[in-house]
């Protein structure tokens, strides 16, 4: 699937490196003397640092508004292939967001289906990072476990869902809000090689915003499902309260500062 | 999703649509502008 350049057949391409710098950053991207100083840490030179970042942005893999950021992420890089499949394991989620919207599930089985699908593709995951340990790969397989799971595109999705559910429908906002394009991952062939776009419009940020322009918060809705996760999983849910009590009861002992 | 045998050949074109096709719903936000009708309907897709 597409064609592999002889950088991306090593194993540590400079290019590669610079490429999962810059995926590091958040919206803002990153600058280029932030991006020296990371590439350092890496055996990178500074020299080097400029020489590559212009070819990446000669390639419209990353673009240079003021700060460096990513464009476009060949799939034959690992750091897309981790990032795409945790758009499409979000398939796991489609009849909850469906049903939700319609508000024709109760919430008992809503909670025992979203606990259940979120616990699966965690260790899904975690395993999958364990898999790629087993075959002489730590360093991705570890990358699974810490990035392949639980990222913003599937927070946003979790939020959505749970969304429906609190309000019973799709709700619509009070305010509009203003979304960067594109609004969905894209693939992109250009020479053979498949490219995958992330989804500028799902940031850091978002969440907040849409939180913003919600109708009130029914609370009686928040206790119910409360109270379906607690029938669930009443030693589990006990755990969680004792930790929000010890971190309220330490703040509250706490100086305010 | 399932690889195909053309596009372990080589078929980029079908692995493209195929994974364009294959991108989930709740991974993709409606298209909105700033204080249009159209916007104002768009906004339920974001919850």
């Amino acid at each position: 699937m597409g064609r592999r350049t002889t950088f991306e057949n090593e194993y540590h391409p400079i290019e590669e490196k610079l490429v999962e710098i810059v995926a590091r950053s958040d919206c803002r991207g990153l600058r280029f003397g932030d991006i020296v100083d990371f590439a350092k840490k890496e055996g990178i030179s500074k020299p080097s640092v400029a020489r590559y970042l212009k070819i990446l942005t000669h390639k419209h893999i990353l673009k240079k508004d003021g700060t460096y950021k990513l464009a476009m992420e060949a799939i034959n890089w690992k750091h897309a292939q981790r990032s795409l499949f945790s758009v499409l394991a979000m398939h796991l989620f489609d009849d909850l967001f469906e049903k939700a919207g319609q508000g024709i599930i109760i919430d008992k089985d809503f909670v025992e289906l979203f606990t259940k699908r979120v616990g699966v593709l965690a260790l899904y995951t975690i395993l999958e990072g364990f898999n790629k340990t087993s075959e002489n790969n730590p360093e991705e397989g570890g990358k699974w476990i810490e990035e392949a799971f639980g990222t913003l595109i599937q927070k946003d999705g979790w939020r959505m869902c749970v969304s429906r559910q609190i309000y019973g429908e799709i709700v619509t906002l009070m305010g509009a809000i203003k979304l960067d394009t594109p609004l969905r991952p894209e693939i992109e062939l250009a020479d053979g090689t498949l490219y995958v776009r992330p989804p500028s419009a799902i940031k850091p940020g978002l969440a907040g915003k849409v939180l913003k322009e919600l109708p009130p918060i029914p609370k009686e809705r928040l206790k119910l499902l409360r109270t379906c996760l607690k029938n669930l999983y009443p030693m589990e849910t006990q755990v969680l309260d004792e930790a929000l009590d010890l971190i309220s009861n330490a703040a509250d002992q706490s100086k305010g500062r | 999703m399932k690889i195909t045998a053309d596009q372990k050949k080589g078929d980029p074109q079908k692995a493209a649509a195929q994974l364009n096709g294959s991108i989930a719903k709740v991974a993709t936000l409606p298209k909105t502008q700033l204080k249009t009708r159209e916007a104002k309907e768009d906004q339920k897709g974001l919850t």
